[in-house]
Parts: C-alpha cells; sequence; structure tokens
C-alpha cells in the first residue's frame, strides 16, 4: 500500500515539475525570441585589404572595405566650387575607384534650407555637377559616377543657425 | 465581416485626420477692419435629428477670416428668428448690423433642405436667398457654397471657400522621415492622403481644370535611382510618370490650356527649362544657359513664362516668350528673387525675395515695379496667390500662412504632428 502511495506521489510529483518546465519553456519562448543572426555581406568580406604594418596608416582614413572614410564636401553659400580640402577627400575616392573599376559611387547633393526649394535643388545639381567633373579629372570612369540631387530636402543638422547651414551645405559620396 | 470593414474604414479616416488635419488661426490684422455681419444659426425642423456640422458656425467662420468681415458674437444677437417674416428689422438697425443671414434646415420626402437667405437690414429686404438639396455628407460643402454666395454679394468678388489646397507635410520620428501628400478643403477640413513615401514629395501643382496633380517625387533604387515627375488623377489616385530623365527632374508647371507641363531638367548638363507637349510627349528646350535656369511658370495667356535663374550671378526673375527667344530680367531690388506665381490677372508677381531682411514673400507690380513685401518672417517660402487673387499662401518655417492680397489680415495653418509645407491654391472648380 505505502509502495502504491509513494508511486502515486511520485507520478503526481512527476507530473507537476513536468508540466511547470514545460510552462516555463512556453514563457522562455515568448518573451525571448530567437536571435537572428545577421548575414555579413559578401562585399564587406571580398573586399577587405590584408593589413600589413604599413598599412596602419591609411586605415585611420578607411574603414575595412577600403572605402576613404571622409564621404562628405562642404560648399558655401549660393555656390558650387570646389574647396581645396574637397579635393583632396574626392581625390581619395578617385583613387579607390580608379583602383575598383567595378566599384560605383552615388553623389548626393544638398544645400541649406534659406531660400526657394526648386532653386535650391538646382543649386545642389550645379554641386554635384562640379564634384562629377572633378571626379572625372581625377581620372574616374564616368559610368562609375550617379548623381541624385536632394536640395533643402534632407538636411544632417534641423537647427537653424549658421553652423547647421554650414553643415547642410554638402555633398555626400555614397557607395550604396 | 461587414463591421469589422467598417471598423477599419473608421479606424483609417481617424488615422488620417489624427496625422493631417490643419487647425487655422487668425495671427493678425483683423481687429478694426470688417463690415459687420449677423449670422444667427440655422434652425432645424421639428423631429429632424441633429447634424454633425454647425452651418452658421462654418459660414461665420470663412467670413472672419477673410478679414473682410466683422461676425456679431453668437450671444449678443438680438434675436434667433424662426422664419424670415418674423425678422424684426428695427433690432438689428439698432444692434448696427447692415446685413443679416438666416437659414434653416429642413426635411423633404426624407432628404435634408438647406435655406439661407441675406437680408438688407435698412431696407428690410432680402438680398439673396437659396435652397439647397442636402444629406448628412455635403453639409460642409453646402455651408462652403453659402459663404461663397454671401462674399460674392458683399465683395463684388468670387469667394474661394469651396476650393481646396494641396501640400505636403513631413514627419519625423527619429531617423525616420515620412512625407505624405494631402489635398485638404480650403478650411483644413476634409484631409486626403494621396502619396505616402519615405522620399521626398515636391513641388505639387494644379491642373488648370483641378482633376489632376503634378508633383516631384524620386523612384527606383541602387543604380536606377532617380527623381520622377508624376501626374496623379484626383478621383481615381491613379498614376503616372511623365518625366524621369538622369539627373533633375524638377518644378512641374501647366500650361493655362492644360496641355503643356513646362519643367526643369538636367539631362543636357546643368538645370534648364523645356517644355513637355502632354500629348504627344514631345520635348522642347526653351533655355540654354550654364547658369541656373529653373521654377517655371506660364502667364495666365499662356504667351510667356517667368523662371529663376542666376545667370547675373544671383538669383533673379526673367521672362521668355513660350516661342523661346531671348530672356529678359524683370527684378532689379534685392539680392535674391525666385519662385514667381502670377496673381490670376497676370499683373502681379508674388515671389521670394531678399532685400536684406531675410527671405521674404513680396508681390511685383509688373507695370509699376513696385515690391510690396507681405511678411515679417525671414524663413519664408512657396507662395501662391488664392484663385481670385485675393490672398497669397506660403510657407513659413514648419507651418504655413495666408496673408490677405493688402498685407492686413494674417492666417497660420499648422499641423499639430509635424512640418506642412508647398501649399498649392487650387483653381475654381467650375
Amino acid at each position: 500500500m505505502n509502495k502504491w502511495l509513494y508511486l502515486i506521489l511520485a507520478l503526481v510529483l512527476v507530473g507537476c515539475t513536468t508540466q511547470g518546465e514545460k510552462k516555463e519553456e512556453v514563457e522562455t519562448l515568448t518573451t525571448q525570441p530567437p536571435i537572428i543572426p545577421d548575414i555579413l555581406e559578401e562585399t564587406a568580406t571580398e573586399s577587405t585589404v590584408p593589413v600589413e604594418i604599413a598599412d596602419i596608416i591609411p586605415l585611420e582614413i578607411s574603414d575595412v572595405t577600403g572605402i576613404p572614410s571622409r564621404r562628405t564636401i562642404y560648399f558655401d553659400y549660393d555656390h558650387s566650387n570646389i574647396s581645396a580640402e574637397a579635393r583632396n577627400i574626392l581625390k581619395e575616392h578617385a583613387n579607390y575607384l580608379i583602383e575598383h573599376p567595378d566599384a560605383w559611387l552615388r553623389l548626393e547633393g544638398h544645400t541649406d534650407e534659406r531660400g526657394s526649394r526648386e532653386y535650391n535643388l538646382a543649386l545642389a545639381e550645379l554641386r554635384l555637377y562640379t564634384s562629377k567633373e572633378m571626379l572625372k579629372i581625377l581620372g574616374v570612369q564616368e559610368d562609375q559616377l550617379m548623381i541624385l540631387p536632394y536640395g533643402e530636402e534632407r538636411p544632417s543638422s534641423l537647427e537653424h543657425d549658421e553652423e547647421s547651414w554650414l553643415l547642410n551645405r554638402r555633398v555626400e559620396l555614397v557607395y550604396p | 465581416m461587414r463591421t469589422l470593414f467598417f471598423c477599419l474604414l473608421t479606424y483609417l479616416t481617424l488615422f488620417n485626420q489624427s496625422h493631417a488635419i490643419l487647425t487655422i488661426d487668425i495671427t493678425g490684422g483683423t481687429e478694426g477692419g470688417g463690415q459687420p455681419i449677423a449670422i444667427t444659426p440655422f434652425t432645424l425642423e421639428t423631429g429632424l435629428s441633429p447634424l454633425f456640422e454647425d452651418i452658421a458656425k462654418i459660414v461665420s467662420e470663412d467670413l472672419y477670416r477673410t478679414g473682410r468681415f466683422a461676425i456679431m458674437p453668437k450671444h449678443t444677437l438680438p434675436e434667433q428668428p424662426l422664419d424670415s417674416n418674423q425678422i424684426q428689422f428695427s433690432q438689428w438697425q439698432a444692434a448696427g448690423m447692415p446685413h443679416l443671414v438666416v437659414g434653416r434646415i429642413l426635411s423633404r420626402e426624407g432628404a435634408y433642405t438647406v435655406e439661407f437667405e441675406l437680408f438688407d437690414v435698412l431696407k428690410g429686404k432680402q438680398m439673396i436667398g437659396y435652397r439647397y438639396p442636402a444629406n448628412t455628407q455635403n453639409i460642409r460643402q453646402i455651408a462652403h457654397q453659402i459663404s461663397d454666395q454671401i462674399y460674392h454679394t458683399l465683395t463684388g468678388e468670387r469667394g474661394v471657400f469651396s476650393t481646396r489646397i494641396v501640400y505636403v507635410t513631413v514627419q519625423r520620428n527619429d531617423k525616420k522621415v515620412q512625407y505624405h501628400l494631402y489635398i485638404a478643403d480650403v478650411d483644413g477640413a476634409n484631409p486626403r492622403m494621396m502619396l505616402e513615401s519615405p522620399e521626398p514629395i515636391f513641388s505639387p501643382t494644379w491642373s488648370p481644370d483641378g482633376q489632376h496633380i503634378a508633383y516631384v517625387t524620386y523612384q527606383g533604387d541602387g543604380r536606377n535611382k532617380g527623381m520622377a515627375i508624376y501626374i496623379q488623377e484626383i478621383s481615381t489616385g491613379q498614376r503616372k510618370v511623365v518625366s524621369a530623365e538622369q539627373g533633375m527632374n524638377a518644378a512641374p508647371a501647366w500650361s493655362p490650356d492644360g496641355t503643356r507641363l513646362a519643367l526643369t531638367l538636367s539631362k543636357d548638363g546643368n538645370s534648364e527649362i523645356y517644355i513637355l507637349n502632354l500629348q504627344d510627349s514631345a520635348l522642347t528646350r526653351l533655355t540654354n544657359n550654364p547658369a541656373i535656369d529653373t521654377e517655371p511658370e506660364w502667364s495666365p495667356d499662356g504667351k510667356s513664362l517667368v523662371f529663376t535663374s542666376n545667370r547675373g550671378g544671383r538669383p533673379q526673375i526673367y521672362r521668355i516668350s513660350s516661342q523661346g527667344a531671348k530672356a529678359q530680367r524683370l527684378t532689379f531690388k534685392g539680392s535674391y528673387n525666385a519662385r514667381p506665381r502670377f496673381s490670376p490677372n497676370g499683373e502681379q508677381l508674388a515671389l521670394l525675395h531678399n532685400g536684406g531682411n531675410g527671405y521674404q514673400i513680396a508681390v511685383l507690380d509688373l507695370k509699376s515695379k513696385q515690391y510690396k513685401i507681405l511678411t515679417k518672417t525671414s524663413l519664408d517660402e512657396s507662395p501662391c496667390f488664392a484663385p481670385n487673387g485675393s490672398m497669397i499662401l506660403y510657407t513659413t518655417g514648419t507651418s504655413l500662412s495666408a496673408v490677405s492680397i493688402d498685407g492686413r489680415v494674417h492666417q497660420r495653418l499648422a499641423e499639430a504632428l509635424g512640418e506642412v509645407r508647398e501649399p498649392a491654391w487650387s483653381p475654381f472648380f467650375d
């Protein structure tokens, strides 16, 4: 009789614990969904330049993909001239594009918020035009360059002061 | 299922409204101005269930916002006549009211009927009276038509209360930006979403018959990402690309006869103005200059266009024949004149002007060459005329504003949840 009682008690206990475990399992599943790993992009691994000791310094201006890290050039108010600083940045990108003839670059043109929207779009377009011409002079093939004017539509700073306006008058060099 | 569908519809309607409703405030200039008028509450025939909309309130607000009327406050009305034969004109004369509006809502064979009458108080005579077949859906529309009739009778000018506006809203959540294109009644009611996009939408403009809008946005991705000009039919929402050239596709402007679209393209080097024939898609180049040429606008007679160019160093307005030939400079005052829009009679240009006090809205009289600066803010944009020429609607900062052509009355149209910009006022719909 005692044996039977123990057995039943044991079964009940097992039942309880398994039930409890199951319940816990369900809760765990609902609160913690499985972690889906990010898929590493092929280009990132493929174009990684093998690092030698002598390459450490260039790495400061390049990320692991080899694309120059300075990807924005700035302009004066209502102007589209390429400054010396901007030319240096464009030179880095020209070198990269010459070394990677399969790569292509999209130049996105922006202005500050002052003035009319459509005039600013045309001004952004003019900045793209001068940037593109400079890259071509520096040896980049025309078919490696796409342009997209945004005008005042996509400010990088939303404030309404000289500092923000300066940051917003720019061409961004985008490797999509 | 039907209930679910209804719930979904209600949800969508509420959702849309919570995202887009414009509120209008008079921000200055009406004090002491405007002719007095009394508008009594519209009486409801006994037994009729009350309507959602208050017609007298809508008419009062319409007339008040023009700045040309001083509406008698409701609590000071000497009487609320149930019928026109009950009006005691002496009471209204004593109250100093030259004009009085009375109206009523009746039921005829199961449908609503709205009647109104406008009285000359001194003569004790009806000036106009109309009856409208109504239902619960068209009460606002009828109220605006009543406002149009009163305004026309008392000012001699056509009212714009039944017209609409198109505008762009921008909502920023963290780094995500959503652009919407809306059409709403001119008082901000009945907003209807025409387009939603993560890409910028700009330069919306009405076709001369008010049935289509043209606008600019971006399409495609990767190497194919680019600008495109769309034409969208308002009634169906159907749209088509009319220009997607390499580089810039911008600044669409309909010819007054609706057969052509002036636009700015950079496919041949830099920004130039072209005319696209909408019937055979033929493209004609209008300008040829290494400087920026953009923002074309047709004169109301269709014979010429005005546009913005920096060919003289800074942005200024030029005029060119729609057949081509040499452009003539129109603006000489101020360092910046851009984005011209003709007044309906073709005698004035509304433009964006900088004469040293920031970017302001100005009106240039083409005969006298006089500028009139209408705003005091410094980051204004995108002016356009009301179809009767009485007001100019524009963007200031993150909201819209309207100013009467004499600069006296200012209104602000704001959207609670985001930025509103680039308004365009519809033509009259008949």
